[in-house]
């Protein structure tokens, strides 16, 4: 009996040490089948596509939307698309990585910095290199390549590989604040005057004084006043140890001992203490109650052209926007919102071909944003919609995700010249000196967890104004240096100064 | 039975007022959830939660009443689930919770081990995952929801513990000596002694699968296969997602909006207690008679 049980235990050791084993090995790419002629549609053999994205989960009519889709494709590509979107948060990130994770088969995939992390899945293998050796990029999407440009494109990839379609939007950020119009017609602010945060004041003290049932300043953890510093910022956002946008030297700093950023802290502070912000703005996380009903004043966003009547749109009332921080491209804007091809695609030319199509023939784009016409929306003018009788059952609302913006239509009420806009505001823009580094975080990935903690700790209640920051700041500088921040910002300078050495920027 | 139980009167007084106290602190938070789902939803808004509400408004179930048929569906889902599952599962854990228990089953130790060794090591997310959907094929579909939680180490040990200790051997032997079969004995002699272990994992079980929102977010694709706690789950979790990437994702405050208000999430909370509040009262008889059972055989 005794013996039975050891070589019991010895073989289940063993099954399951290899389990583990096979669970977490690296795999390997799966090799892409030799190319069909690209564009001759007669000699593809027919095949479905799938396609995974984000959103607030399947809308109801997207069998009919597929249908339309399919019938436009069969032509020109051969191939039929099933689209799969789901819900925002844990549904999409948690499947994805079981999905990648088990080696389930699908073909394309919308993936970001900030959902199904393009960059420890391009990393793990999990998409196909598009330029690579076989460039499947310029054989098979040619024009899409063109229309993103080689300074965009060079934003999100990795060790000069992109493994991911980012799509066509606004190319940079500026952070600024978006300002209720009827408050400061009612009290004739000039928002001209608006330079800075300091700048807010004298307003806020108005609004304050006459407007009990509005917070001044909304201050959100992750999209706090603190933002229009800016910095740019090296791997997670959670972990100190930045750059200046403009940094010639490429030197790795802690934002956090910065006489500027105390300087922003302490204002913040101060408008909490006056009453600005609302007390426990460090644990709210439902802003859009607070926005909805109307009861900010102003709030700090990240804005782009058009950012304002698309808030006027959506809230029934108008907002108004203020630059402050210059447009600027990081590696976030670039990697912001990306589609991939799944290294276990069976036909990653044939999705390739399909993304092309799908970002540059506007009748296909469209019909994946809007709808179909006269159900979903209704045409004003050429490309001038508003809402079809049908909204409510397709009507996704994620331009961003979906391709290339330029050629979505418009609704009736925004800017008829919203995407001259958009090109003016990528002109303006820089690009960050580091656009195109990734941060590799396994060397000092216990370091990053503990900084990762501290930070929760302090910088939700010190970016809403919520502790005091003279008091506060050191002990959170203190704490960081126990838990081993010199070595992870060492590490990031050290692996920058390769980067750049590598590309001839120092 | 003043005569058998005597308490001190200072102490009685103290108790109750504990009790008191533990009791407020578990009513008063669905008091609250109560209260807002019937409240307007500006007055939460600019008031904040309160026990009594200000501004009556059904405005909120209104809004659930909208989606009626997808809250009904997940309620049928949730419903069948709890209930098949929490049968299958208590049948599969007693009948290898009763093998396993007698003395004289040769390889008892072997597959009491076998249950054991999963408590400490597990296979990871990843081979679990990978079993359901590559090897048995199950994703999207109702069992998705049933199987993963079929069988718990620990219900099977604590179970066999139950039969261990509290049923004696000479019932058993009894039994056959009468001419009774082992399924015989099982099922007529050993399960009716069981009640209150039976009631106990019974209970767990139920909760469990009334409470589970994890299968479906790995498992199921097809909305209508959605349960109702998964139903409330993603709306929670992506309005936290969304605020927190509001940075990345431009049109959040568009998107936010086209989710469920404050009070209909309430509203929904409500809705989704139910039955369950009833299953409390049903299983607290057993529980009783369990202790009861326990205290006369010492």
């Amino acid at each position: 009996m005794f013996k039975t049980g050891k070589l019991l235990c010895l073989t289940l050791v063993l099954v399951f040490a290899l389990a583990s084993l096979t669970g977490c090995a690296k795999p390997a790419a799966a090799p892409a089948p030799e190319p069909a002629e690209a564009g001759s549609g007669t000699t593809l053999e027919p095949v479905e596509l799938t396609w995974f994205f984000i959103g607030n989960g399947q809308q109801e009519d997207v069998s009919l939307i597929e249908e339309k889709i399919n019938e436009y494709i069969k032509d020109k590509i051969n191939a039929t698309v099933k689209l799969q979107c789901y819900q925002w948060g844990a549904e999409y990130d948690d499947k994805l990585r079981q999905m990648i994770a088990s080696r389930q088969e699908f073909d394309i995939c919308f993936t970001a910095a900030w959902a199904n992390n393009y960059m420890q899945n391009a990393v793990k293998g999990a998409f196909v290199p598009l330029n690579d050796e076989k460039d499947l990029l310029s054989k098979y999407a040619p024009k899409t390549k063109a229309l993103l440009g080689e300074d965009f494109l060079a934003g999100s990839q990795i060790d000069g590989i992109n493994y991911g379609i980012p799509a066509n939007k606004e190319k940079a950020h500026s952070w600024g604040f978006i300002i209720k119009k009827d408050l400061v017609d009612k009290y004739g602010f000039d928002l001209s005057a608006i330079k800075t945060l300091e700048d807010l004041e004298p307003m806020l003290k108005v609004i304050k004084e006459k407007e009990p049932n509005v917070y001044g300043l909304e201050a959100l953890n992750g999209e706090s006043p603190y933002k229009l510093m800016d910095w740019d910022v090296i791997g997670d956002d959670k972990c100190p140890g930045v750059v200046y946008n403009d940094s010639k030297d490429l030197v790795v700093f802690n934002e956090f001992e910065k006489p500027e950023t105390m300087a922003l802290l302490k204002t913040i502070r101060k408008f909490f203490q006056a009453g600005y912000i609302r007390k426990d703005a460090a644990t709210v996380t439902d802003y859009n109650a607070d926005e909805a009903a109307g009861k900010i004043f102003a709030a700090t966003k990240s804005l782009k052209p058009g950012k304002d009547a698309e808030m006027s749109l959506t809230h029934g009332f108008e907002w108004v926007q203020v630059y402050i921080t210059p447009p600027v491209i990081s590696s976030r804007d670039t990697m912001g919102s990306l589609q991939a091809i799944s290294s276990t695609s069976k036909n990653p030319e044939r999705a390739l071909m399909f993304l092309e199509l799908f970002n540059t023939d506007p009748y296909l784009n469209n019909l994946i944003n809007f709808g179909i016409e006269g159900k979903h929306y209704v045409k004003v003018s050429d490309s001038v919609i508003k809402a079809g009788p049908d909204q409510t059952k397709y009507n996704p609302g994620t331009g961003w995700m979906f391709g290339n913006q330029f050629i979505n239509y418009l609704y009736e009420s925004e800017d008829p010249k919203k995407w001259e806009q958009f090109e003016e505001f990528n002109q303006q823009a820089a690009g960050t000196q580091t656009l195109g580094f990734n941060f590799d975080p396994s060397p000092v990935k216990n370091e990053i967890a503990a900084v990762n903690n501290l930070w929760d700790k302090y910088v939700p209640a010190l970016e809403t104004g919520s502790i005091d920051p003279e008091v506060n700041v050191p002990k959170f500088l203190e704490e960081l240096k126990a838990a081993g921040i010199d070595k992870v910002i060492a590490e990031k300078q050290e692996q920058l100064n390769e980067w750049a050495e590598k590309m001839g920027k120092k | 039975m003043r005569d058998f139980i005597k308490i001190n009167r200072k102490a009685d007084i103290a108790l109750n007022i504990v009790m008191i106290l533990c009791t407020i602190a578990c009513v008063l938070p669905l008091l609250i959830v109560f209260s807002a789902s019937i409240t307007d939803e500006k007055t939460v808004t600019m008031y904040g939660y309160s026990l009594f509400p200000r501004n009556l408004s059904l405005e909120a179930y209104k809004y659930i009443y909208k989606d009626i048929m997808v809250i009904l569906r997940a309620y049928g889902v949730t419903v069948f689930v709890t209930v098949v599952g929490s049968a299958l599962s208590l049948v599969t854990i007693a009948l290898y919770a009763y093998p396993i228990s007698r003395k004289d089953f040769k390889y008892r130790n072997v597959f009491t081990f076998i249950v054991f060794l999963t408590m400490l090591f597990n296979g990871g997310l990843v081979p679990w995952y990978m079993v359901y959907v590559n090897v048995l094929h199950i994703d999207d579909t109702i069992m998705a929801l049933i199987l993963p939680y079929l069988m718990t180490p620990l219900y099977v040990l604590i179970m066999r513990t139950f039969f261990m200790t509290t049923i004696p051997d000479g019932i058993i032997e009894a039994a056959r000596i009468d001419g009774a079969g082992e399924f015989q004995t099982f099922v007529w002699i050993v399960l009716p002694l069981a009640k209150p272990v039976l009631a106990t994992i019974g209970l767990f079980n139920i909760l469990t699968y009334w409470n589970d929102w994890y299968a479906p977010l790995l498992f199921i694709n097809n909305e209508k296969l959605f349960n109702l706690q998964y139903l409330m789950y993603r709306v929670d979790k992506a309005i936290i997602y969304l605020s927190n990437n509001a940075g990345s994702i431009n049109n959040a405050t568009q998107i936010m909006a086209n989710l469920p208000s404050q009070t209909a999430r309430m509203a929904m909370a409500v809705v989704a207690i139910g039955p369950i509040i009833l299953a409390y009262p049903f299983f607290q008889k057993y529980f009783v008679e369990g202790l009861t059972i326990g205290s006369i055989k010492g």
